[in-house]
């Protein structure tokens, strides 16, 4: 008998060819859904139109920007059961902020990391903070032997502390990796990020030499009582999960004329802050009198982030 | 011939509006987003008018407790000039005698004696170098008659906490004084309990162990 190819099979008879065809696009579909599977975990719970077709922070008019912040403050009364006033802080002109940091007096205590968790509304199990203060050994300034997991009583003999968060550079490698404009150097230096126009890609986290951008891997969990109700839009409101976090000098605190909270929290007035453009600012005296150096001052970057031993 | 003609046209007019699109993309993406113009800058009306900056004066207790309790079973407080007035002044002192009335009193202060910086004609109050009496909440001017960079520092703003506003235009400034931070009698710092350490969350991997 000669053999039957599947095309001159009888027809209504389910061909080998086009079993082993089904089978396969019902494994591709499988395959394909369970790969896509962790996006619809990632997905922000109900998007809402609104929330889909809202402009660039830039881009808002007054009136548009008004009616964003309303939401996000309605937001946080309907996700965390807290009264917030989330502002829209804007930079002075002739101002450009710069931070400078005593390692002779700073103690390692961690109190500004504490300050900062508070102020900024972390999350409380993920202990999140913008400042990681690194345990190093006297005489080494390499930054990658640092110990941030440093525990007990401090200063230990031989150690000297060394605080980092974001050096807010003039030169700020991770805008220039982000592909959506989502961060930007705002005109009293301050770099931002915008978390409703942020897709977490984590190109920033990768550029920053600092290691100064953190990633919410979650949505922030905070009892009602702790969230701080002093918000801004740029600033320290409460992040949704998915996006990149830095530190923004507390802009909220700043550009009303206040003094950052990790400053305000430090025992032994390591910190200190101020204008740039004015001489007769405490961090330009600084400058213009000590021997301050940059972390990493080979790179470039120009950070407004110093360093100085008294 | 007709079609043929009619299919290029077409094809000419797709590869047009298709090349059109996307420069205009391109150009969309290569364009800053703009600023409104009054949303750029905070437009709050500046003062010259400076606030202070204030250095804390605290209250210092003049007494001790004696060790007794009163009938109204509170400890007995006596002020440094109740027990002074009618005893004759020790310069010599320099350290706390393990008896007696200051027996729990912690003293690493170098070499000076109790009145070097207690003054012995008045036991309530301090005394400068020169000998002018001093109040006893003024210890920053007591204090930097020796510690001299550390009130440069001070002054300077870089020694000591603060809160308040870095633009005096628009608030004031607190700062602490020696005696909020350090025990005059026993100026150096004892260690402190570092706030806990950060903890992992998901996607944070475990650095490799670097404490030396």
């Amino acid at each position: 008998m000669k053999p039957v190819c599947a095309c001159h099979a009888k027809p209504g008879a389910i061909s080998r060819r086009t079993a082993l065809k089904g089978a396969g696009a019902m494994l591709g579909a499988a395959a394909f859904a369970k790969a896509l599977a962790p996006l619809a975990n990632w997905a922000r719970e109900e998007l809402t139109v609104e929330e889909f077709v809202q402009k660039h922070y830039r881009e808002l008019d007054a009136e548009g920007l008004k009616q964003v912040l309303a939401r996000h403050e309605r937001s946080a009364l309907e996700d965390y059961g807290a009264e917030v006033t989330i502002g829209d802080h804007r930079p002075r002109e002739g101002v450009v902020f710069g931070y400078a940091l005593n390692l002779g007096v700073c103690i390692g205590c961690r109190k500004c990391v504490e300050a900062c968790h508070r102020e900024n509304n972390h999350d409380r199990p993920g202990r999140g903070s913008y400042i990681r203060v690194l345990e190093m050994e006297k005489g080494s300034m390499d930054l990658e032997k640092g110990n941030a997991r440093y525990e007990g009583l401090v200063p230990r003999e031989g150690r000297f502390y060394l605080p980092v968060q974001c050096h807010q550079c003039e030169h700020p490698p991770c805008v220039d990796v982000c592909p959506v404009e989502a961060t930007w150097r705002e005109d009293d230096g301050i770099v931002v990020v915008d978390y409703d126009w942020c897709i977490g890609c984590r190109y920033c986290e990768a550029a920053c030499p600092y290691h100064a951008r953190k990633f919410n891997w979650r949505k922030p969990a905070i009892p009602k009582d702790e969230i701080n109700p002093d918000q801004s839009y740029l600033g320290n409101r409460i992040r949704p999960a998915g996006v990149i976090e830095k530190c923004h000098f507390c802009l909220h605190r700043t550009r009303e004329g206040r003094l950052p909270a990790c400053l305000e929290a430090c025992p032994t007035g390591a910190r200190v802050f101020g204008n740039l453009l004015d001489p007769s600012s405490a961090v330009r005296k600084v400058i213009d009198h000590r021997r301050v150096y940059v972390l990493k001052e080979e790179l470039g970057l120009k950070p407004n982030f110093f360093y100085f031993f008294d | 011939m007709k079609r043929e003609w009619g299919g290029i046209v077409f094809s000419l007019g797709l590869a047009v509006v298709l090349a059109g699109t996307g420069v205009l993309l391109v150009l969309d993406g290569l364009r800053e987003p703009s600023w409104p113009d009054d949303r750029r800058f905070s437009r709050e009306e500046t003062s010259s008018r400076l606030n202070r900056e204030e250095v804390r004066m605290p209250e210092v207790e003049l007494a001790m407790a004696t060790g007794e309790t009163g009938p109204d079973g509170q400890p007995v407080m006596q002020t440094c000039a109740e027990c002074h007035a009618d005893r004759r002044p020790n310069p010599h002192a320099r350290s706390i005698s393990s008896k007696g009335f200051h027996a729990g009193m912690d003293y690493h202060h170098g070499a000076q004696s109790c009145l070097t910086c207690h003054d012995m004609k008045n036991y309530d109050k301090l005394h400068t170098v020169a000998g002018r009496p001093l109040s006893m909440s003024n210890s920053l001017k007591l204090c930097s008659q020796c510690h001299v960079f550390q009130h440069r520092d001070f002054v300077d703003g870089v020694h000591g906490g603060m809160s308040g506003h870095w633009d005096l235009t628009r608030g004031g400034r607190q700062r602490q004084t020696c005696i909020d931070c350090h025990d005059p009698h026993h100026p150096a710092t004892p260690p402190v309990e570092a706030e806990p350490p950060p903890v992992l969350v998901r996607g944070e991997t475990e650095p490799e162990e670097k404490t030396p």
